[in-house]
């Protein structure tokens, strides 16, 4: 750095900064001791995370195909996963067939099943769709003097039916939120 | 038992004001420099202790002692920024010509000591970094004061080194420049 620059920065660094009253420090020293009493929202929940200034803000009509089919995709192998790992066996008939109708038939007496065993089984997706639950706008923000946005909070449902080999039907529901910048019209 | 416990309590309290002393000034510096007015100074910077407070306490805390200041410093911009947007909101709503009047012109409190330095230089640099653009400024006094490596104001800042390195040589040249036009203009 330039002679010139090291001069002043040197000269900053003899300043010292304003010491914190006693007082204040008694009282910061007091909330680090309470902090029990304050009543937490989870900080990370507070802040909103914006899509980053490159992304490209895109209202939610022209990109409706893909996230869908991409959230399809993930519920299927969820299921695919759930249903490896979830399902016991040996299943006796009786319980397999009734297990959408009545739950609680699994717990017949009489019915033990051995601990720890997993049976595998393959379930396809058969139909997937979204549905938009709740749209609501909030704030305007205007990034930098470029163009308004309005923030939009989505609320949706996804919801998947899958079916095993034996015609069983399982169905999974997802809810979620999305956030969504679209331009704001001004005068 | 209970006076182990009270004894413990103690321990802890001595050992929170005990660091605060040692670093509190550096970082209501910053949080002077976030904010607009010293009361919101003194509200931002109690929050981000309070919230190191609980997380230390709850073993939740990634990182030693160490990484306290960063961490400070992370929650200190954030909570600033969270009281800036709600204060505008409150402003916009509350339409008020006198309170924006007091917002403005409210104490403006001294950054640094007046003891132990030129006054009238310090004055002047004061003015002069007050003056700057909180993105050079905070640049500034993090790693001046903050003692932090370009890197680590990177990690606070969410920006590459490289950006961090050139906002704090165009900040203290601009420093240079309001010094040079102070002293063209016979204030030094």
């Amino acid at each position: 750095m330039d002679p010139e620059l090291q001069k002043i920065e040197a000269e900053l660094e003899r300043m010292a900064p304003g010491s914190m009253p006693e007082g204040m420090i008694s009282r910061m020293e007091a909330a680090m001791e309470g902090w029990k009493d304050v009543s937490w929202q989870d900080e990370e929940a507070k802040v909103v995370p914006f899509p980053r200034a490159e992304e490209k803000c895109v209202p939610q009509e022209q990109k409706s195909g893909k996230p869908l089919w991409a959230a399809v995709a993930g519920m299927a192998l969820l299921g695919a996963v759930a249903g490896m790992v979830l399902i016991p066996e040996p299943l006796p008939t009786e319980i397999s067939s009734n297990r959408l109708d009545n739950d609680k038939s699994s717990k017949a007496p009489g019915v033990t099943l051995p601990p720890g065993t997993v049976q595998t089984i393959e379930l396809a997706p058969k139909t997937a769709k979204r549905t938009i639950v709740d749209a609501t706008e909030r704030n305007v923000i205007i990034p930098n003097g470029a163009m308004p946005l309005r923030l939009m909070r989505v609320d949706l449902v996804d919801r998947v039916m899958f079916s095993s080999p034996g015609g069983e039907e399982f169905h999974l529901e997802v809810p979620s939120v999305n956030y969504r910048l679209v331009p704001a019209p001004t005068d | 038992m209970n006076h182990v416990g009270m004894y413990v309590r103690k321990e802890e309290s001595s050992y929170w004001g005990e660091w605060l002393r040692e670093n509190g000034s550096r970082l209501l510096l910053f949080a002077r420099q976030q904010t607009r007015r010293p009361e919101d100074a003194e509200d931002v910077l109690q929050e981000a202790l309070v919230k190191l407070a609980r997380k230390v306490e709850e073993r939740s805390f990634v990182g030693g002692q160490k990484a306290w200041m960063p961490f400070l410093y992370t929650q200190i911009r954030r909570e600033a920024i969270d009281l800036g947007r709600r204060n505008d909101r409150r402003k916009r709503r509350e339409d008020i010509v006198v309170e924006d009047r007091a917002l403005q012109d409210g104490p403006d409190e001294d950054w640094f000591e007046c003891a132990g330095y030129d006054d009238e230089r310090r004055v002047l640099l004061e003015a002069a970094l007050k003056g700057l653009p909180g993105k050079f400024s905070e640049v500034i006094l993090m790693k001046i004061w903050g003692g932090q490596t370009f890197a680590e104001i990177g990690d606070i800042l969410e920006i590459s080194m490289n950006t961090v390195a050139s906002r704090y040589r165009y900040g203290i040249d601009a420093l240079k420049k309001k010094l040079s036009g102070a002293r063209f203009r016979g204030d030094l």
